[in-house]
């Protein structure tokens, strides 16, 4: 459930065309700025600029699902920070930092399409290869994950009861689930191989790409907008003193 | 032997709309069916329903008068088996023997039980000579068969295969049709989730046809087949022999007419009614 | 230059101590459509992996004899320039489609190529037509049934603008419907680009109708090659575990019965010919 948080979907917001290069400095601008600032106040306002984003980008419900799910790590965090310091503006600080954190990688990942994110790291310098394995792999997430349900059935149908027993057997219990994925998936690299070859990857060193990505005027606006948002809360943690 | 009732089903998977819209049913001993069905349909939720895998968002699904929310899978699987369609989900073990066992291990049979089911199992199954070796180095053919084998093993008294017949050669088709009906000479209703609309044909009694989720049909084989406007809603071409059937004049069918022995029949007696014109 | 020659070819993978394949020889000319069929383990698979030089190179193993498609040898030339003549279409539409996108997936192997973009554009919207799948050419893989899957698949192997086209078993995942209605593009795809077809098919009641030549492999040998009808009516088939078609197997039936029943291949040629013993009277009158 918190995972799908952070799964992309769809969209024609200004958020979703924004160039994902551009979303990555603005993501980066507020990470750093969720690390560096100590006031709480200053994160509710970083984490109302995320929910204008994801806002625009009609995901606010998506991610109110990722909190749910992470809502005991949070609780933990809380805790955590109430034991060692007695301190709720410490506690309430460090909770909001993690969710801060998390809601900047929910929006980014559920408004850039996987096979741009590929895109956008070739076009920087990352090689091919990489930026292709890179987007398989979201491609096939979901079908392994579709290839455990179905052996957890299975296995469930022989009989398998994955709570019965000591902690020793509860682990064994795993390996019927886990060994038949674990085969699917190695053959389906194969079949992904051949597939792959018989589209002549590899043909030649350097491929041209169909799509790419160019950075509009709007992508340069938010590019200094973050900047911008990075300067201010810097300024606003470290000099201003009311 | 078990029976099976489900009681206006509904099922949708969390915030989904309904995979399963109102299925009532009910499935007896010795009976041989086919639930069919385009892809999408609900066939596979359905059967998952039957051993408890799933359970109903609303309605009841009822193994031997027992409802199945009150029973756990483990139970209800030792009674309805499933098959189900890639037998590669669920191969684990170092030798198909030891794969066979695995059911009956987990429903408690005693050492010396185990392996004399073992036993019968693969020879249930022609697989006696592979009873060392790995699952993995099976061809696909032989892997369905050790699918079906391992769940036959701990005798259920359901038998329920999810595409019984994909990537099955004729004569693979021909040796699980004969052990079908073997099962079901034992009192043993057996129900195929199927596409293969000749092998439903000739096996089963009875067809179920589920189309988005409900059912549009549930009768013999014979008058199911013969309803062009409901297979084509269902996503399903008629059997080539119901087709020349149908291409030659006749709409109703009578129990048993898809059989390729009972067409040359009934041609052989229309053409005598010819005098013989059309012979050599 | 033929499209493709296979001459003596054995082939036994690594690891194995009996071959998949042995002494395999057959020509096939531009045009075409062949029918590839046999029994589960016959050597099929192999066979079509090895027409586009998926063996030897990824697949390693002792390989006797060769296969020439268009003139390139399999066994000197890579696989990268092999696919430029002959496309394969496997059967688990799933793992071959590898990006979020359909036009992604078509305009991969061009981009393999590194062709100029104005041409991977023309080629992928030409893919997009002959499949008539444009509608749906930015959906991803899990927005898509599989026949449309399947066809997407067809698609991107049709961007590299192949000559020779392979089909292992292409319907193994999909309903009958869809089924049906993928063997029909495959047919109208012969037709409008002046492809050369050979097809691996269990269901021969669907795509006997289609071909001009039936090859029927058992245990890695050719057992049969020739004429639809010739084949179909041979005995050895049943021996070997392979289905004659119904409508087939019933007009063979009847004529051993000693009426004069041609073997009929599909549906519309099995009636006419039953009609004709019938005295053009039909059944629904007795």
């Amino acid at each position: 459930m918190a995972l799908e948080g952070f799964r992309f979907h769809r969209g024609q917001s200004f958020i979703h065309r924004a160039d994902p290069r551009t979303k990555f400095v603005l993501s980066l601008a507020f990470m750093t700025a969720a690390i560096v600032v100590m006031r709480p106040e200053i994160l509710v306002a970083i984490l109302a600029v995320q929910m204008l984003i994801l806002a625009n980008g009609r995901c606010l419900r998506d991610w109110l699902r990722s909190l749910k799910g992470l809502l005991l790590l949070i609780a933990l965090i809380f805790a955590a920070q109430m034991l060692v310091t007695w301190s709720w503006i410490l506690a309430i600080t460090y909770s909001l930092r993690f969710i801060v954190v998390t809601s900047t990688m929910s929006w980014f990942f559920l408004t850039t399409s996987p096979d741009d994110l590929g895109l956008s790291l070739e076009q920087i310098g990352v090689p091919s290869d990489f930026s292709f394995a890179f987007t398989m792999a979201i491609r096939f997430v979901p079908v392994i994950g579709n290839e455990f349900q179905s052996v957890y059935d299975a296995q469930r149908s022989r009989g398998l009861e994955m709570e019965k027993g000591n902690f020793m057997q509860k682990i064994r219990n795993y390996i019927p689930i886990m060994v038949p994925v674990f085969v699917e998936t190695i053959r389906r690299t194969y079949e992904i191989a051949d597939a792959m070859e018989v589209r002549a990857f590899g043909a030649k060193p350097k491929r041209t790409r169909l799509n790419v990505l160019v950075l509009r005027p709007t992508d340069w606006a938010l590019f200094f907008a973050a900047l911008l948002l990075f300067a201010v809360t810097i300024y606003y943690q470290f000099y201003w003193h009311p | 032997m078990a029976t099976i009732e489900a009681v206006d089903v509904h099922f949708h998977y969390g915030q989904g709309a309904d995979v399963l819209r109102g299925v009532s049913l009910k499935i007896g001993p010795g009976e041989r069916v086919a639930i069919m069905g385009e892809n999408g349909a609900g066939k596979t939720t359905l059967i998952k329903h039957f051993n408890g895998l799933l359970k109903p968002t609303s309605g009841e699904v009822l193994i031997d008068g027992v409802r199945t929310k009150d029973v756990s899978v483990a139970r209800l699987s030792r009674k309805i088996g499933i098959v189900f369609q890639k037998p590669e989900n669920q191969f684990f073990a170092e030798t198909a023997e030891e794969e066979i066992a695995f059911g009956l291990k987990n429903f408690r049979f005693d050492e010396v039980e185990v392996a004399k089911r073992v036993e019968e199992a693969l020879s249930f199954a022609s697989l006696v000579k592979y009873k060392g070796r790995s699952p993995f180095q099976l061809s696909g053919g032989e892997k369905k068969r050790l699918a079906i084998a391992s769940v036959i093993a701990w005798d259920p008294e359901v038998l329920m295969i999810d595409e019984p017949t994909i990537g099955q050669d004729m004569s693979q088709k021909i040796r699980l049709s004969s052990f079908l009906r073997e099962v079901s000479a034992k009192g043993k209703a057996v129900v195929l989730v199927t596409h293969d609309v000749d092998f439903a044909a000739d096996i089963c009694q009875r067809v179920i046809l589920l189309s988005s989720g409900a059912v549009i049909g549930d009768g013999r084989v014979e008058e199911i087949f013969s309803d062009v406007e409901l297979m084509r809603r269902a996503s399903l071409l008629p059997p080539r022999l119901a087709e020349v059937l149908r291409g030659l004049g006749l709409s109703d069918f009578p129990t048993g007419a898809l059989r390729i022995d009972e067409v040359e029949k009934l041609i052989e007696e229309a053409a005598k009614g010819n005098d013989g014109a059309g012979r050599v | 230059m033929l499209p493709l020659d296979v001459r003596n070819l054995s082939f036994t993978y690594a690891g194995n101590d009996f071959p998949s394949l042995t002494d395999v020889s057959m020509k096939v000319d531009e045009g075409e459509f062949v029918l590839l069929t046999g029994p589960s383990g016959c050597g099929k698979s192999t066979l079509c992996k090895s027409f586009v030089g998926l063996v030897p190179h990824s697949y390693p193993g002792k390989m006797d004899g060769d296969v020439e498609v268009f003139g390139l040898s399999i066994k000197e030339r890579p696989i990268n320039e092999i696919a430029t003549r002959a496309g394969l279409v496997f059967q688990d539409p799933e793992n071959q489609l590898f990006t979020l996108s359909v036009e992604n997936d078509v305009a991969f192997g061009p981009e393999n190529l590194a062709l100029p973009r104005e041409e991977i554009r023309g080629r992928v919207d030409w893919s997009l037509e002959s499949v008539r799948i444009q509608d749906i050419r930015t959906r991803a893989p899990f927005e898509i049934s599989g026949g449309q899957q399947q066809r997407a698949a067809i698609a991107s192997v049709l961007a590299m603008r192949p000559v020779l086209l392979v089909f292992d078993e292409p319907t193994s995942f999909l309903d009958p419907v869809s089924a049906k209605n993928l063997f029909d593009l495959i047919y109208s795809l012969k037709g409008q680009l002046s492809v050369t077809v050979v097809l691996v098919e269990h269901r021969l009641d669907l795509a006997a109708a289609m071909a001009n030549r039936i090859v029927v492999l058992d245990k890695g040998r050719i057992v049969l090659d020739g004429d639809p009808r010739r084949v179909l009516a041979d005995k050895l088939l049943d021996e070997i575990g392979v289905g004659t078609p119904a409508v087939t197997r019933l007009c063979l039936r009847l004529r051993e019965r000693g009426f004069r029943v041609n073997a009929a291949i599909g549906l519309e040629e099995a009636i006419s010919e039953i009609m004709g013993l019938l005295g053009g009277r039909g059944l629904g009158h007795h």
